[in-house]
């Protein structure tokens, strides 16, 4: 896996990073902004929810960006680094997380590994706690994760190093034009 | 069918499921169809790229997809299954097809080299663009496969994806 930017930045001044280079495509990076900001603003999942699924992605994706960072809005909810430890290895054997993460993490590894893991039981657990709205904003976000982790990766995007960095939860940018 | 209820009004097996949230699908769409209204690489080509990477999940709904007005043809479209031994693609088509192969199951594996011959053939934009495509059409793949939807064709000119049109 490269470390070192197959792509220069497209913003004068600015180190090769996703936003950057997305940059020398001004329509695509202005709707994926607006995209992700309304997403992450959404309530109808929570914020904790989410990241338990983007925790997950980076963990099995192996995105050392994603896996470093942390939305301030998720650790407000009380995600902190004893159950994100459970998240990246034996999940489903944690007395950390609850029914409705461990749900949203099987959910979560059929989607970006095997859709096998989705048996009936673990469709049932997850209608059971989630609702088909709350379902539809969870495979959205674990679309984006998936799609922006293998892009970070194959770019060549990802950090020598880096420690974990608390960032503010993205927000809705301007509605594009 | 897929196992989830239908949102209401949807006008594919993707709309039923994130109809469920009409305003992100929105966004999405706008987002994902980018690629296809805003001519950011032949369309052919993305097609390609499209069915390719549902070539190696096997993924039938998405390979059920056909964007026609793509300008792919037929002739090309059949030789996918076997494309390294047809001597229909060109070399820039070779290297994007390799490279796209592999963002399913090893994207970590990917080369300097085959990032280099695919900038090559697109241009530094064109490597960015042909990056968050393919990416994307691995995770659609993904999202059709776990959430069992049918194969439906619908309107065979029209993008996979569009900002004003259908999400297929």
């Amino acid at each position: 896996m490269s470390t070192t930017p197959r792509v220069s930045s497209a913003i004068a001044g600015e180190p090769a990073h996703f936003g950057s280079v997305l940059a020398h495509h001004p329509v695509l990076a202005e709707r994926f902004m607006h995209l992700y900001g309304q997403f992450w603003d959404s309530d109808v999942l929570s914020a904790r929810l989410k990241e338990v699924a983007r925790m997950r992605n980076a963990r099995v994706t192996e995105c050392g960006f994603c896996r470093n960072v942390r939305f301030d809005k998720a650790v407000g909810q009380g995600l902190n680094e004893t159950i994100v430890a459970d998240i990246t290895d034996g999940y489903e054997t944690s007395d950390k997380l609850s029914d409705a993460e461990k749900a949203v993490l099987k959910f979560t590894d059929a989607l970006i590994h095997d859709p096998e893991l989705l048996t009936g039981d673990a469709r049932a657990a997850l209608t059971r706690h989630l609702s088909p709205a709350q379902i539809a904003e969870l495979g959205l976000g674990i679309t984006l994760f998936l799609a922006l982790a293998k892009a970070l990766i194959t770019m060549g995007l990802e950090p020598e190093q880096m420690g974990r960095t608390e960032l503010p939860t993205p927000a809705p940018a301007a509605a594009p034009s | 069918m897929s196992w989830l209820e239908q949102a209401p009004g949807a006008r594919s097996p993707a709309e039923g499921y994130f109809g469920h949230r009409p305003d992100l699908m929105r966004e999405f769409k706008s987002f994902y169809g980018a690629l296809w209204d805003e001519g950011l690489l032949d369309p052919a080509l993305l097609e390609m790229i499209r069915l390719i990477i549902a070539q190696v999940h096997k993924c039938e709904a998405e390979l059920a997809i056909r964007h026609e007005a793509s300008g792919l043809s037929d002739e090309k479209r059949a030789a996918l299954g076997d494309w390294r031994s047809s001597d229909l693609f060109t070399q820039s088509e070779r290297a994007c097809l390799a490279y796209a192969e592999r963002i399913p199951f090893e994207h970590t594996a990917i080369t300097d080299a085959e990032a280099d011959a695919v900038k090559t053939a697109l241009g530094e934009p064109g490597y960015v663009a042909f990056s968050v495509a393919a990416s994307l059409f691995d995770a659609m793949c993904r999202v059709r496969m776990v959430m069992d939807f049918e194969s439906a064709q619908g309107d065979a000119l029209h993008p996979p994806a569009s900002a004003k049109g259908v999400l297929r």
